[in-house]
C-alpha cells in the first residue's frame, strides 16, 4: 500500500512539473491571434508562407510596454516575413521602467535592444554606462547603409549630444513633429467648451488671458455647470505635471526637457530657475489658485491617470494637456457618452502673467534605443534594417494603417496618398482602428509615429490644428532645451542633477499649508538648497561659458 | 559529601557523525531549507562590499573601494537624519500602540462563546491583511481625502469645517494615520499566532479556576497571559529587530510631499534619491544604507534577546 501511495505521490509530481513547463506563448502562434479583426488576418490565403528567403531567423529580445498586447497582430507576421524577424518582448511598465534598465545594466542582463525613457538632463548613467561598455557602439560607418536613418544622424541635435569621444552608443526615436511645433510641448488646456459657455466666458479664438482664466475656473467652482456638487473640479494636472503645469510652466522661466526646474542662462550665467523672482511669483500664484480650489485639492493624492479620468468622465472642467491626448480623450468621451457631440470639447491656449504663450521644447526625440554590448552582428543588422524600413514609405503606412490590400490601398507616392479600407464609423465621424487593441511598440525604437495618418478623424486633426496653427503664427513664446548644459557632467552636477524634484516636492509642500506665506517659506526653501545649489552652478558656468 | 558537577556526556566528531548517518533522513529534510538560506540569505551577502566600493559594470569584486564615501554622503545628506528619525519614532509608535493590539484582540477573540461568532469575527479581522497597500491607499483616500465620507459627515454636524480639509496631508497626524491603518490591517492576522498559543493552554487550568471561583477577568490574567508570554516575549524580540523597517509599502503609498517632515522613512528616503531625483542610481550608496539599517536592527536585537532573556523568557536566539 506505502509503495503503490509513493509511486501516485511520484506521479503526481511528475505531471505537476509537466504542467509548469513552458507552453508557446499564444503571442508568438499566428494561429491563435484573435478572430473577427482586420489586424488579426495576416494574409487573404489562409497558406503558411515561408518568411524572408535568404534571411537566417533572427529573435531580437526588447523590453516594451504593453507586453502583453504585441505580438499578436498582421503587422507582426509581415515583419516576421519580410525581415524573418521576431521579437521576445520583456515588459517593463511607467512605474519600474527605469528601474529595471538599471537592474539589467548592472546586472549584465540586459536584452538585445535596451528601450530606454532616457531625457537628456538626467543622461549621466548613460553616459556612465557607455563609458564602462555597456552598449554596442552606433558608428557612423554602419549608420551610413540605412538612407532613412542616418538623415537623422546627421541632422539631430541630440545625436550629436548623445555622442561619447565621437561614438553613438544609443538612437534616439525622433519625434517627428511637424516644423511649426519645434519640438515643443504644445503647453494647452483641454477644458469643457459647453460648460463654459454656460458660465458665459467661453473665448470663440479659444485663448485666454490669464485674468480671463482665473475668472474662468472661479465661475465654474461657483457655478459648477455640470452639476457635480462636491465633487466639481476646476482644474486637474496629470502626475507628472502637478503642480508646475497650472502656472509655473506657463509664467516662470522654467526648464529644459521635462523637468520642472533645470538650469537656465539669465545675462550670460547659469542659475536656478527656482531662485528666480519669476518662479517665486509663480509659486505664490499656484498657491493662491490652489486655495482658492481653482486646482482640484485632491490632485495631490493622484498616482497615475486620475486627472485624465476626471475629465473624461465629466468632473472636471480643463486638464493640462500636451501632445495632443484631446483626440483619443473626445473619441472615448463620446463613446461613453460623457459628451453629445464633440463641439463639448475645445482647447484653451492660456497666455501667461506677462501676457506671453510660454512652452517649453524638448529634445528632438522621445526614448532612445541601445544595444546591448553583447549583441551579434546579424541581430543588430536586422534591427537598424527593419528602423530603416519603418522610416520609409511603406513602413510609415505599416505603422499608420497596417497591410496594403488590407487595411489600405495605394494611391500616390506620397505616404498619405492612400484610401483607407477600415470600417467608417458614421456616428463618431472616424475609422474604427482594427489594432486598437494591439501594440507594435518594437517599432519604436525606429522614430516616434509621424503625424498625417489620413485614418485619424478629421475633427481630431482639426482640434489638433487650432493650436498648430497658433504656434504656426509664433504666439509661442518657446523655452529652448538646451543640450550642452543637460549633457554636462561635472562632480557636483553628477552628484546632484538639476534639483527639480526638491523645487516640485516644497511647492506641493506650500500648497498643502493653508496658513503659510508662500513667498516666505519659498525664500527660505532657496536660502537653504543654496550651498548645494551653488558648486553645481560654478562648475556649469566654468565649464560652458 | 563533595557535591559533584553532572556534565553532559561530551560528543565526539564521530559520534555525531554517527548520529547524523542514523538520522540521516532527517537531515535530507533540513537540506532544501538550508540549501535556501545559503543561495538566498548567506551568498548575496557577498554584495555588502558594495556599500564601501563605487560600483562600475566589471563587477562587484572589480570595483574599486571609496573611502568610506557613501558613508560620508549619508550623514550629509540633509534629509537623511530626519528620515532616521521619522523610522525610529514610527517603528516606536508600531511597537507602543500596534504590537499589543492583536494580543488584547487574540484574548477577546478567545473569550468569546460562540463558535460561529468566533469565527465570523476571525475571518472579518483577518481579511484587510489580504489587501494591498495600493489598495489601501485608495480606501484612505476614499474615506479621508477632500471629498472623503469622513469629511461629508463632519459637515453635516459642522457646516464649513471642510474648508480647508487636508487630513492626509497634515504632519501632525501623519504618524497617528499610519499606526491605525497599520493596525486596522495587520491586527487580526496577528491574531492568529497568539490564538494559536491560547489554544495549547491546558483547558483545566480554566476548570480549576472556574471551581475556585475565578471569574473571567482573573482567568485571562492568571491562565491566559501567563499562557501566552513566552510567543509575546518572541514576537516582541523579533519585532524591536525589525525597528528599522519603517514599513515601506504602507508608507510610500500614503505619504505625499507635505507630510514628509514627519512621516519620510528611510526606505522611502532612498526610494526617492535612487528612482526620482535625476541622478540615477547609486547602487553603492543604497547598499550603504541598507547595511546601516541592518546593522542597528542586528545590535537591537541582541538587546532585545539579551533583555527578554535576563526576565526569564523564552527568546529567540
Amino acid at each position: 500500500m506505502k509503495k503503490l501511495l509513493t509511486l501516485v505521490l511520484a506521479l503526481v509530481m511528475v505531471l505537476s512539473l509537466a504542467a509548469c513547463a513552458k507552453t508557446p506563448a499564444p503571442a508568438q502562434d499566428p494561429t491563435k491571434a484573435p478572430e473577427n479583426t482586420q489586424a488579426a488576418q495576416p494574409s487573404d490565403d489562409d497558406e503558411p508562407k515561408e518568411p524572408a528567403g535568404e534571411l537566417s531567423p533572427v529573435v531580437l529580445s526588447m523590453n516594451v510596454l504593453n507586453a502583453e498586447k504585441q505580438g499578436t497582430h498582421a503587422r507582426n507576421e509581415f515583419v516576421k516575413e519580410k525581415f524573418n524577424l521576431t521579437f521576445d518582448y520583456i515588459p517593463v511598465s511607467w512605474g519600474d521602467w527605469n528601474e529595471k534598465i538599471r537592474t539589467w545594466i548592472a546586472t549584465d542582463d540586459a536584452p538585445d535592444l535596451i528601450y530606454w525613457d532616457l531625457k537628456a538632463a538626467s543622461s549621466t548613467e548613460y553616459f556612465d554606462w557607455a563609458k564602462q561598455g555597456a552598449f554596442a557602439p552606433i558608428t557612423e560607418a554602419k549608420i551610413s547603409q540605412y538612407d532613412n536613418l542616418y538623415s537623422f544622424y546627421q541632422t539631430s541635435e541630440s545625436v550629436k549630444a548623445f555622442k561619447v569621444d565621437g561614438e553613438l552608443y544609443t538612437w534616439p526615436s525622433s519625434r517627428n513633429n511637424p516644423p511649426e511645433i519645434d519640438n515643443a510641448y504644445t503647453s494647452y488646456f483641454i477644458i469643457r467648451k459647453d460648460w463654459a459657455q454656460k458660465v458665459g466666458m467661453y473665448q470663440e479664438d479659444n485663448e485666454y488671458t490669464w485674468d480671463e482664466w482665473k475668472a474662468l475656473l472661479a465661475a465654474i467652482v461657483a457655478q459648477d455647470p455640470g452639476g457635480n456638487g462636491n465633487a466639481n473640479a476646476a482644474m486637474v494636472l496629470p502626475v507628472w505635471g502637478f503642480p508646475n503645469a497650472a502656472v509655473t510652466f506657463l509664467n516662470a522661466p522654467a526648464a529644459e526637457g521635462n523637468e520642472t526646474c533645470s538650469y537656465i542662462k539669465v545675462d550670460g550665467k547659469y542659475v536656478w530657475p527656482a531662485a528666480t523672482e519669476e518662479y517665486k511669483a509663480a509659486v505664490v500664484e499656484t498657491y493662491n489658485m490652489y486655495q482658492d480650489g481653482l486646482i482640484y485639492k485632491d490632485n495631490i493624492s493622484f498616482t497615475s491617470n486620475e486627472a485624465d479620468d476626471m475629465f473624461k468622465a465629466g468632473l472636471a472642467f480643463a486638464a493640462y494637456n500636451v501632445a495632443g491626448s484631446m483626440n483619443s480623450w473626445t473619441d472615448d468621451m463620446l463613446r461613453d457618452g460623457t459628451i453629445a457631440s464633440k463641439d463639448a470639447v475645445a482647447p484653451a491656449v492660456v497666455y501667461g502673467m506677462d501676457g506671453k504663450w510660454y512652452m517649453t521644447q524638448t529634445e528632438d526625440y522621445w526614448t532612445v534605443t541601445s544595444f546591448n554590448h553583447k549583441i551579434t552582428d546579424e541581430k543588430m543588422e536586422r534591427a537598424l534594417t527593419f528602423w530603416n524600413f519603418l522610416n520609409s514609405t511603406e513602413g510609415i503606412r505599416l505603422r499608420w494603417l497596417g497591410i496594403e490590400g488590407v487595411d489600405y490601398k495605394v494611391t500616390g507616392d506620397n505616404p498619405e496618398d492612400v484610401e483607407v479600407l477600415w470600417e467608417f464609423d458614421e456616428n463618431t465621424n472616424s475609422y474604427i482602428n482594427p489594432y486598437a487593441n494591439f501594440e507594435f511598440n518594437e517599432a519604436n525604437g525606429a522614430s516616434n509615429a509621424k503625424p498625417g495618418n489620413p485614418a485619424e478623424a478629421p475633427f481630431q486633426n482639426e482640434l489638433k490644428q487650432i493650436v498648430w496653427d497658433k504656434m504656426a503664427e509664433g504666439k509661442a513664446t518657446i523655452k529652448k532645451v538646451d543640450y550642452a548644459m543637460s549633457t554636462f557632467s561635472g562632480e557636483n552636477k553628477d552628484k546632484y542633477g538639476t534639483f527639480g524634484s526638491d523645487a516640485k516636492e516644497k511647492m506641493i509642500q506650500i500648497l498643502a499649508d493653508p496658513n503659510c506665506d508662500p513667498a516666505a517659506e519659498w525664500d527660505a526653501f532657496v536660502e537653504s538648497m543654496m550651498p548645494r545649489v551653488q558648486p553645481v552652478l560654478d562648475e556649469l558656468n566654468a565649464g560652458l561659458n | 559529601m563533595t557535591a559533584q558537577t553532572v556534565r553532559p556526556p561530551r560528543h565526539s566528531a564521530r559520534r555525531t557523525l554517527h548520529r547524523m548517518w542514523e538520522y540521516r533522513w532527517i537531515y535530507l529534510m533540513l537540506l532544501p531549507c538550508l540549501a535556501y538560506f545559503i543561495v538566498f540569505k548567506y551568498a548575496p551577502m557577498y554584495g555588502i562590499q558594495l556599500a564601501f566600493k563605487d560600483y562600475k559594470l566589471v563587477g562587484i569584486t572589480a570595483s574599486p573601494w571609496n573611502n568610506f564615501e557613501h558613508f560620508k554622503y549619508m550623514m550629509s545628506e540633509p534629509q537623511f537624519l530626519p528620515a532616521l528619525k521619522n523610522t525610529l519614532v514610527i517603528s516606536f509608535y508600531r511597537i507602543l500602540f500596534g504590537f499589543p493590539f492583536p494580543i488584547l484582540l487574540a484574548i477577546m477573540i478567545n473569550e468569546v462563546y460562540m463558535l460561529r461568532y468566533k469565527r465570523l469575527l476571525q475571518t472579518i479581522y483577518t481579511f484587510p491583511h489580504f489587501l494591498t497597500w495600493v489598495v489601501m491607499a485608495g480606501i484612505m483616500l476614499n474615506l479621508l481625502g477632500s471629498t472623503g465620507m469622513v469629511r461629508k459627515v463632519a459637515e453635516v454636524f459642522s457646516p464649513g469645517i471642510g474648508e480647508n480639509w487636508n487630513l492626509l496631508y497634515n504632519k501632525a497626524i501623519f504618524r497617528s494615520i499610519l499606526v491605525v491603518s497599520d493596525i486596522w490591517k495587520e491586527a487580526g492576522w496577528g491574531t492568529i499566532i497568539y490564538l494559536a498559543a491560547i489554544t495549547g493552554i491546558d483547558q483545566s487550568l480554566y476548570e480549576a479556576a472556574t471551581i475556585d471561583g475565578c471569574g473571567r477577568l482573573q482567568k485571562i490574567w492568571y491562565i491566559t497571559l501567563p499562557g501566552m508570554i513566552n510567543m509575546i516575549a518572541i514576537q516582541f524580540v523579533l519585532r524591536v529587530g525589525a525597528v528599522m523597517e519603517g514599513g515601506f509599502d504602507q508608507v510610500f503609498n500614503l505619504y505625499k510631499p507635505p507630510v514628509y517632515e514627519t512621516g519620510d522613512i528611510l526606505d522611502t528616503y532612498i526610494y526617492r534619491l535612487s528612482f526620482v531625483k535625476s541622478t540615477g542610481i547609486n547602487l553603492g550608496f543604497t547598499t550603504a544604507v541598507g547595511l546601516f539599517k541592518n546593522v542597528i536592527n542586528f545590535v537591537l536585537l541582541m538587546l532585545a534577546n539579551g533583555v527578554t532573556r535576563a526576565l526569564g523568557q523564552e527568546t529567540v536566539l
